[in-house]
């Protein structure tokens, strides 16, 4: 049967952001089987792996789903990083009572 | 009579691309400040009103309403459950329900992502306001007339039908321009020839900022629809809808700009700021 989900993408980009079986699964083995359980077509294979946003927006993933996937990258996680202010914040937030 | 005795409207990201030392000072200062202005009100309750970035399920428009919740942790934020306030958040969606604001309720399985976590960082960081957490989806959000609209219902809840002395902190979590993930403004957008910051709508931004400084909300959501908040400056100032909330919560007061950055390193305007309660 054909894969006619448009949003099937955006939840196996939804699923492997959220659980942390499936991204050790994907680190492990890689994607194809994953790819297969979702039943992912040719299109949305490559999709998943170049990130476009026209692709994406013409297969049904929504833009913020987009940036999700594009977070779970190598690029996206150093720049999708709260760390510079983090360690700031919570040093001085360590020193106040009243807050 | 309870009280509105803070109103704030920040831009919610925080990342670590290719600023520069003076933006990224200008950004946490500015934060800073907003979480400042919200403790020194002494707030009994913050109430948030954001979107979520797809990573829950949620509806399109609703309140949660359950005891305590945990962050997503995207962005790297910290995942330290916090309260809600559960008959406040029934109450706020039984009396918006009945004056044409319907909202549902959202259940503990919510993971508010930075939307919520990163106002709640800089104003409650060790959890002690609980929190009221407004969700308006992007795909949903009601025309900028109609979320100013909204504020009024809001407010005449808190005014009429919340504890006398009660003390409520609003703010209103997203924009400014911002593409996220749709057609790229450095190619497609014309970009404002005066701008210094491409992929940003420093003039949008700042027209934004400084209606809201005038107290002029009501007439300038009057005069925007979604479709131009889109066309103008980006899904991401759909994110605006928040702030018009917000402001109809305080009609025709006055406000400040706590700091704007149109920090093109981010692909985004980055600003704050603060209507002027009444208490």
């Amino acid at each position: 049967m054909a894969n006619t989900d448009k949003s099937r993408l955006q939840q196996f980009i939804r699923d492997l952001y959220e659980q942390e079986e499936l991204r050790n699964r994907w680190r492990s083995d890689g994607t194809e089987a994953l790819f297969d359980e979702y039943q992912l077509s040719d299109e949305e294979r490559q999709a998943f792996e170049k990130i476009d946003w026209r692709t994406y927006r013409d297969l049904g993933v929504h833009p913020f789903v987009g940036v999700i996937r594009w977070v779970m990258t190598e690029d996206g996680k150093k720049i999708y990083s709260m760390e510079n202010f983090l360690s700031e914040w919570q040093t001085q937030v360590k020193s106040k009572t009243d807050y | 009579m309870a009280k509105i005795v803070a109103a704030l409207g920040m831009s919610h990201l925080l990342l670590n691309a290719d600023e520069t030392e003076s933006e990224r000072r200008s950004v946490f200062d500015g934060n800073k400040e907003v979480g400042e202005c919200v403790r020194r009100a002494k707030p009994d309750v913050l109430l948030i009103i954001a979107g979520d970035h797809k990573f829950n399920d949620t509806p399109g428009r609703g309140v949660a309403t359950a005891d305590t919740y945990t962050p997503c942790g995207d962005l790297g934020n910290p995942q330290t459950p916090y309260k809600g306030h559960p008959e406040f958040a029934s109450q706020l969606i039984d009396y918006c329900g009945d004056n044409g604001f319907a909202l549902e309720a959202i259940d503990e399985s919510f993971r508010p992502d930075h939307s919520f976590s990163i106002p709640i960082m800089f104003a409650t960081p060790n959890h002690s306001i609980p929190v009221v957490q407004m969700v308006i989806l992007v795909d949903d959000v009601p025309q900028p007339s109609e979320s100013y609209a909204y504020g009024d219902i809001v407010r005449e809840f808190i005014e009429k039908h919340r504890p006398k002395d009660e003390r409520v902190a609003v703010i209103a979590s997203g924009g400014l321009s911002h593409w996220v993930f749709i057609e790229d403004p450095l190619l497609e957008f014309e970009p404002d020839p005066n701008a210094t910051s491409p992929g940003v709508n420093e003039t949008f931004d700042r027209e934004v900022l400084s209606r809201f400084e005038e107290g002029d909300v009501k007439r300038l959501a009057a005069e925007w629809t979604n479709d131009q908040l889109l066309e103008q400056a980006g899904n991401g100032a759909l994110e605006l809808c928040y702030w018009f909330v917000m402001a109809g919560m305080l009609p025709e007061n006055k406000g400040r700009t706590i700091y704007y950055e149109p920090l093109s390193a981010w692909g985004t305007g980055m600003g704050a700021i603060e209507i002027f309660a009444d208490a």
